[in-house]
């Protein structure tokens, strides 16, 4: 099984608010990836703050079968904030701005795969010998509800007040409604998947220039996704080349973009016979 | 005796215009792991009239070669190493640097000299395995070296046909850029020097450089002035077009 993750600069921004990174905690491979609010300040170091915290409660928190998903999920997220609030005091950030950024993470143990999303973004989940699906997560207010505001009941009284409104998982032919504030979480059984990715909602940003007119980030997401070899840096590779490809064709992406993806060479690649 | 391709390594074939080809061999691609990487080739030329400063030549070779080790870039770069007289014989295809036996090399002097043969299977080489790796998504770019004392008298290829293969390539998108760069060592008789400058022009190169002698500093200058050479292309990697020539 190979890892990939990469984060590029928006057309439209000075400073890249998105980071992803991957690796394995305890036995546990996972991707992360966090989107940074662009009108909250120092988004840029929190989203970072939260990704380098988070990989070290993966192991420890999401595939403890002792407790329901939806238990782990609500676990996982205060102790990922606690301690990033933590941490961005430490360095004298103001944490009721710099944390506002989102948190997608996707991890394997072997035999499943579980995805716990913090905000907005896109989760492709690519079987075998199918097309990828992609499943979006966008709040219809247009503001996603933070890790930062947990714990945080001014905040969340304010985020109410102001964006009472569901929060839809879209797979493009339907789509599903929940509250704003609802555990999200997925769960695949690995021997299914061939490929995992998590996007921030900068995939959902391209457009034509000149004009802006938008892209249907749909039609984008095969040729994201359709590696042609992967080892080493091959999401970067095949993200590098789709966007320069775009590019020719007036295309670029405004937000900035952070990604990660877990490829499988073959079906057994987590159940070999040890010898 | 058929050369043995190591397991790691596939074996491919540049189809000159003239109907001759030639084999050479390159890391596989699907064990390749960055985004970009810079094809750097070293053609050097082990005519008999090479055997008095031999030596030389081959720690000059080696000393490019650990320069190059010691680069920021050096998981950037697969490099080829190929000796000609009147054949051409790889002395390993394109590889990573770490996986290079520099205490390997040796070079054996004897036989006339194919220069055009070998610059046309440096430049053929480099454009197809550049295009593999551009279909798979890499970037990619590259830098020949043809080191020579002397002109042509054993080839098949023509200059015409290595310009056309080198403009062909940049015009067809198969390589980001690619430098060429002869040298000319040792060059101290009026007809030669005369007949690899106009090998220079003939076939396109990007930079001529002449040696009159091939003493153990003017190698170890060469040695500094291709690592330098390489560093440079490499960093141009993603720019859309080759490094400024540096001065020898």
């Amino acid at each position: 099984m190979e890892k990939d993750s990469l984060f590029l600069i928006g057309d439209s921004h000075t400073v890249c608010q998105d980071y992803a990174l991957v690796g394995n905690d305890r036995g546990i491979d996972f991707l992360i990836i966090s989107d940074g609010c662009s009108s909250s300040k120092d988004t840029d170091v929190g989203a970072r703050i939260l990704c380098l915290i988070a990989k070290d409660f993966i192991g420890s928190t999401m595939f403890n079968n002792r407790y329901r998903l939806e238990d782990r999920y609500t676990d996982f997220g205060h102790v990922v904030i606690r301690n990033a609030r933590s941490s961005a005091l430490s360095l004298g950030l103001d944490c009721g701005q710099a944390l506002d950024a989102t948190l997608i993470v996707c991890a394997t143990d072997g035999e499943r795969v579980i995805v716990f999303a913090y905000g907005d973004g896109n989760i492709i989940y690519h079987p075998w010998g199918a097309e990828p699906v992609c499943t979006n997560i966008h709040y219809e207010s247009g503001a996603p509800y933070y890790l930062s505001y947990w714990g945080d009941k001014g905040r969340q009284k304010a985020y109410h007040d102001l964006f009472d409104a569901p929060l839809y998982l879209d797979y493009g032919a339907f789509k599903h409604t929940f509250k704003y504030n609802d555990p999200f979480t997925l769960e695949y059984q690995l021997e299914s998947v061939s490929s995992m990715t998590i996007c921030s909602d900068g995939l959902e940003s391209f457009v034509q220039k000149p004009g802006c007119s938008s892209v249907n980030f749909r039609d984008l997401v095969p040729s994201m996704v359709g590696f042609k070899n992967i080892k080493g840096e091959f999401l970067k590779r095949r993200v590098d080349r789709h966007c320069a490809d775009l590019k020719k064709c007036g295309i670029v992406h405004n937000d900035d973009l952070g990604m990660a993806s877990m490829v499988f060479e073959n079906r057994r690649d987590y159940n070999e016979v040890p010898y | 005796m058929p050369k043995i391709i190591p397991q790691d390594m596939d074996s491919l074939q540049v189809t000159g215009a003239s109907g001759s080809s030639f084999q050479f061999s390159a890391v596989r691609i699907e064990d390749l792991g960055s985004t970009e990487y810079t094809l750097v080739t070293m053609a050097v030329d082990i005519s008999g009239s090479t055997a008095a400063f031999r030596a030389e030549l081959l720690a000059s070779l080696k000393s490019a070669i650990e320069a190059c080790a010691k680069s920021p870039r050096a998981e950037n770069l697969l490099v080829r190493v190929l000796v000609f007289d009147d054949e051409l014989e790889e002395i390993h295809g394109f590889k990573m640097l770490s996986t290079l036996d520099i205490n390997s090399y040796t070079l054996q002097s004897g036989g006339m000299t194919a220069l055009f043969d070998a610059t046309y299977s440096g430049v053929g080489a480099t454009v197809t395995y550049a295009e593999k790796l551009i279909d798979q998504d890499f970037n990619c770019n590259g830098i020949v070296f043809i080191i020579t004392d002397g002109c042509d008298n054993a080839s098949t290829s023509t200059p015409n046909m290595i310009k056309d293969a080198k403009l062909k390539a940049i015009q067809d998108e198969k390589i980001e850029s690619l430098l060429t760069i002869l040298i000319g060592i040792n060059v101290n008789d009026r007809s030669v020097a005369s007949a690899l400058a106009s090998f220079n022009t003939q076939a396109s190169f990007d930079q001529y450089i002449e040696a009159n002698n091939a003493s153990k500093e003017t190698l170890a200058k060469l040695a500094s002035f291709v690592s330098k050479s390489i560093s440079s292309q490499s960093q141009s990697l993603g720019t859309g077009g080759p490094s400024q020539a540096l001065v020898f």
